[in-house]
């Protein structure tokens, strides 16, 4: 018989209250408004490469060289990126970091345009 | 992995954590998890909480169909990382064989009308033109589908679809097939929970 004061719930019992809780946090918070929030993250965090860089990647416009083709592929053919790519994007831009900055951005923007193309026709759908 | 600050540069607390669950778990942490503590207030902290609402919150879909909505984005993604991953876990939990093969043949319409029109609208909305046609939520609806689920679907598909790219990219991968299974269980086990404190 394991030793607990009298009244307080079971080990089990206070996980389950806590994923309760947990969930009433994760709905109250729209699934747009953690989006939003994911974007602004990958923005407004100091990081290696250049604010305004990131954001562009973030938007799905056109960033300068050495990440034009690199961007371009992990929006597109992410399939086909090779241990080459990576290494000409390294020794470009002189960090891992911005590397992984920069697929971050461009992971997330091509997946929001998809998800926006869903809800768009969800919403227009009636 | 192909950037080397994934596999050794995480601040104390997460390379802490990271060897904790190399410890337990017998092998190597999952490569999501290196990218999500990496500078976690880049991009892991957000995502993680928002990878856990669509996997494991309040759905019409039960958890076992999101596996499978998520593993069907990556076939569809080319992403054998999380196809590998994320069929093992709706392996597990329907106690049936689910493979990449399988969900390649899902027109056949062994996955029931409800997911094999979730599947249409999926693969629409991820190969097609940047607008997509009504009548894909229509086919949907009528095969019985709530606008609630659909929506709940794309934030699937959004989560996986972000994800796929950076696996893609960044070269994820496992050493082995047990490696895959432990994987795959460990991270249905953890219900795609890191605690907060990780992630600061």
């Amino acid at each position: 018989m394991a030793l607990r004061p009298r009244g307080l719930p079971p080990p089990e019992r206070l996980v389950v209250v806590l994923r309760r809780i947990t969930g009433r946090t994760l709905r109250a918070m729209t699934r747009g408004d953690q989006i939003a929030g994911l974007s602004a993250g990958l923005v407004d965090t100091t990081g290696v490469t250049a604010r305004e860089l990131r954001e562009a990647a973030l938007r799905g416009v056109r960033v300068p060289d050495p990440w034009t083709a690199y961007v371009e592929k992990v929006r597109h053919a992410s399939y086909g990126i090779t241990d080459q790519d990576i290494e000409y994007v390294v020794a470009a831009s002189g960090s891992e970091d911005a590397v992984f900055e920069m697929t971050l951005a461009a992971a997330v923007s091509a997946a929001a345009d998809r998800l926006e193309a869903g809800l768009r026709a969800l919403r227009e759908a009636g | 992995m192909r950037l080397r600050v994934l596999d050794g540069g995480h601040r104390l607390r997460q390379r802490i954590a990271l060897t904790m669950i190399r410890l337990a778990s017998r092998t190597a942490p999952d490569p999501v998890a290196k990218v999500s503590l990496y500078r976690p207030e880049l991009f892991g902290s957000r995502w993680l909480q928002l990878v856990e609402s669509a996997m494991r919150g309040p759905s019409e879909w039960s958890e076992a169909e999101r596996e499978l909505l998520g593993a069907f984005v990556s076939r569809l993604n080319r992403c054998p990382f999380c196809v590998g991953i994320h069929t093992g876990i709706a392996e597990h939990r329907l106690h049936e064989p689910v493979t990449g093969e399988r969900l390649d043949r899902w027109r056949d319409g062994e996955f029931g009308p409800r997911l094999t029109a979730t599947f249409a609208f999926l693969e629409g909305v991820m190969t097609g033109p940047p607008r997509i046609g009504s009548d894909a939520v229509e086919r949907a609806r009528a095969a019985g589908l709530s606008d609630a689920a659909l929506s709940d679907t794309l934030y699937v598909g959004f989560v996986f679809d972000t994800i796929n790219r950076v696996a893609n990219a960044l070269g994820f991968g496992w050493e082995t097939e047990a490696d895959r299974i432990k994987l795959a269980r460990s991270l249905d086990r953890i219900r795609y929970h890191v605690p907060r404190l990780l992630l600061r």
